[in-house]
């Protein structure tokens, strides 16, 4: 297992969001963490990635305590897309390099030059790689964000919501890069979504998130409309539709 | 484009920012010459140049090394110092705002100045600008006492938000407005003490508050330098923390950025340059404000091109207002306050007009 989560409980002034989260996450791996808003599902990547630190519990990347390790190491493991982003003007192939920042010493050396170039064209972002993110699309700008986030070669991803704001067609080529880098360079993925259609078609294992606890983690298999109607208190039928899974509210 | 032309276009582009930021030195250079040589006494470019290599002596020499240049490399300095720390209190606090004027360092040293002035009764610090009918009046009793007070209000000022902003974990937005109420309670402070000031005080006060580059002699150019170099260099280190910052914090710290500590570090290097510009010459508003503007408008929000373009606009902006401010007034010079101040309006305008993109 690349990523262990035990234990983790954490609250925001008294007030509990996580309780008892336990989990595991293998290599080649896309998790869809699903749940109500408010259910602790962006908490529970930042405390992963110690943006938050959890009051209790810990994290293990491979064995090794992230609470043992400087921020800039966490960085070079994790890549973390947080669900809003600024810096929109720094140039595409700026937004990119800063991926290097926990290598960079001082200066930008080839090797840096060098990935982020290549992580820029596939992307399929060379065309704009010197125009300001604040002059591209929602997709366009969502695509450099992950790619900044591949730019630190980590081991896991950690993508808040990043189909939140785009259109079925960015969502569906986002998801896909997300799929695509998780399968061809052996990371993990934990991804946060409200769209239970896209996490079927692109998760692996799905973690349901209710007040703050764990409700269920299961596979496709696992999937019924019961854990649904628990978790969103919505009733939904199940269905296979050109050998897809889909989920269609009642 | 394929993979080397794009790092030879990127390349290319940072050369062309880097090639901009030579260029704005070398304009510089020649405006601090020429800027020597204007004045009542007027002489070649070529005297000057003389000069700066040690080959002219005599009354003209005595002029250029003891009148003119303490007042032109004053003005590169507190104009490199002014504008580095705008830059850096602008990305650190998230705000096109961020200045030591609107945090309120200035209005802090100027209460400072204010308090020394007329509770210690410590006199007016002199200055070129007072050649008016007031100037026979006011006297000199201890120009360190002015300038220590006003650093000291320029620091507390800091230590204040400073502190409001880490016990409080405070957001950027909420650390400019704490600025904005202590820039009040300062001008309020400020306005009490003079009005119990004598009229000699109170236009020592006024004239204080003339942001003035006249007033340095060689040992607080010599201060003043050293904490600009230091500041600077301190803020080129860590241009890729300000970068990730102008990602948003919870993505800066994705990157491994220490947020807490480079904002604290970073306001308090930024807030230490400009108090000391302000302390030893009065408030110069608008400039640490106006510089970065105008840098990311050329080059773009990347501060390791910003950060040295804002340093030397803000030297070229505020070496031209001073210069502006000795040719345009004939029987004296004018203030570079009162310039750069004429400055900042048409600046706020620009951002409530649209220009705010950049």
């Amino acid at each position: 297992m690349i990523l262990k989560v035990a234990d983790v409980e954490f609250s925001y002034n008294s007030h509990p969001v996580l309780q008892d989260v336990n989990f595991t996450v293998p290599r080649g791996s896309v998790v869809g963490v699903l749940g109500v808003n408010g259910a602790g599902k962006s908490t529970l990547l930042k405390c992963i990635n110690r943006i938050l630190k959890p009051n209790r519990g810990c994290v293990l990347i491979e064995d090794r305590d992230l609470s043992a390790m400087s921020r800039s190491e966490i960085a070079t493991r994790i890549g973390y897309v947080p669900q809003r982003h600024g810096g929109d003007q720094l140039t595409v192939f700026d937004t990119v390099l800063l991926g290097r920042r926990p290598y960079i010493e001082w200066s930008a050396a080839k090797k840096d030059l060098e990935i982020v170039s290549r992580i820029i064209r596939v992307m399929r972002l060379e065309e704009m790689a010197l125009r300001p993110v604040s002059q591209l699309s929602g997709g366009e700008a969502q695509k450099v964000v992950l790619a900044r986030a591949l730019a630190q070669e980590p081991d896991i991803l950690l993508l808040d919501e990043p189909t939140s704001s785009l259109d079925l067609k960015n969502q569906l080529e986002v998801m896909g890069l997300i799929h695509g880098a998780v399968k061809n360079q052996g990371l993990a993925a934990i991804v946060t979504l409200h769209d239970l259609n896209l996490a079927l078609r692109f998760a692996d294992r799905f973690l349901f998130l209710k007040n703050g606890t764990i409700h269920s983690c299961c596979g496709r298999d696992g999937l019924c409309p019961e854990t649904i109607r628990d978790v969103y208190d919505v009733d939904v039928i199940m269905a296979e539709m050109q050998g897809r899974s889909i989920v269609i509210p009642a | 484009m394929a993979g080397p032309t794009i790092i030879h276009g990127y390349a290319e582009s940072l050369r062309r920012k880097f090639r901009l930021f030579v260029f704005f030195l070398i304009v510089l250079a020649v405006l601090a010459v020429f800027s020597v040589g204007m004045g009542s006494f007027d002489m070649s470019p070529f005297k000057v140049i003389a000069a700066l290599f040690g080959r002219l002596e005599g009354s003209e020499g005595i002029v250029i090394w003891n009148i003119r240049m303490p007042r032109i490399v004053s003005a590169i300095v507190a104009g490199w110092g002014l504008g580095v720390s705008g830059a850096v209190m602008q990305c650190l606090l998230k705000n096109p705002l961020g200045s030591p004027f609107t945090l309120g360092i200035s209005h802090g040293a100027a209460f400072g100045a204010a308090f020394a002035i007329v509770v210690l009764g410590a006199g007016a610090a002199q200055s070129g600008a007072l050649r008016t009918t007031a100037s026979s009046l006011l006297t000199v009793y201890n120009v360190y006492a002015v300038t220590l007070c006003a650093f000291a209000g320029a620091m507390v000022t800091t230590a204040v938000i400073l502190l409001l902003a880490r016990m409080k974990q405070m957001a950027p937005e909420s650390i400019i407005l704490a600025g904005v109420a202590l820039s009040s309670l300062f001008v309020s402070g400020t306005i009490l003490i003079q009005y119990f000031a004598s009229e000699v005080e109170l236009a020592s006060i006024v004239f204080w508050t003339f942001g003035d580059v006249s007033r340095s002699n060689w040992n607080e150019i010599g201060i003043m330098t050293a904490a600009t170099a230091i500041g600077t260099a301190y803020f080129i280190l860590k241009q890729w923390d300000f970068n990730a910052l102008s990602a948003g914090e919870d993505a800066a710290k994705g990157l491994g950025v220490d947020v807490e500590r480079v904002r604290l570090w970073g306001m308090f290097m930024a807030a230490l340059v400009s108090a000391l510009v302000v302390a030893f010459h009065g408030v110069i508003a608008f400039l640490g404000l106006l510089a970065p503007h105008i840098g990311r408008r050329l080059v773009g929000a990347d501060h390791r091109v910003l950060i040295v373009h804002s340093c030397v606009l803000g030297a070229l902006l505020l070496l031209l207002a001073d210069t502006l401010g000795r040719v345009l007034v004939g029987s004296g010079t004018l203030p570079v306050g009162v310039l750069t101040s004429f400055m900042g309006a048409p600046l706020f305008l620009y951002l409530l007009i649209g220009g705010r993109k950049g």
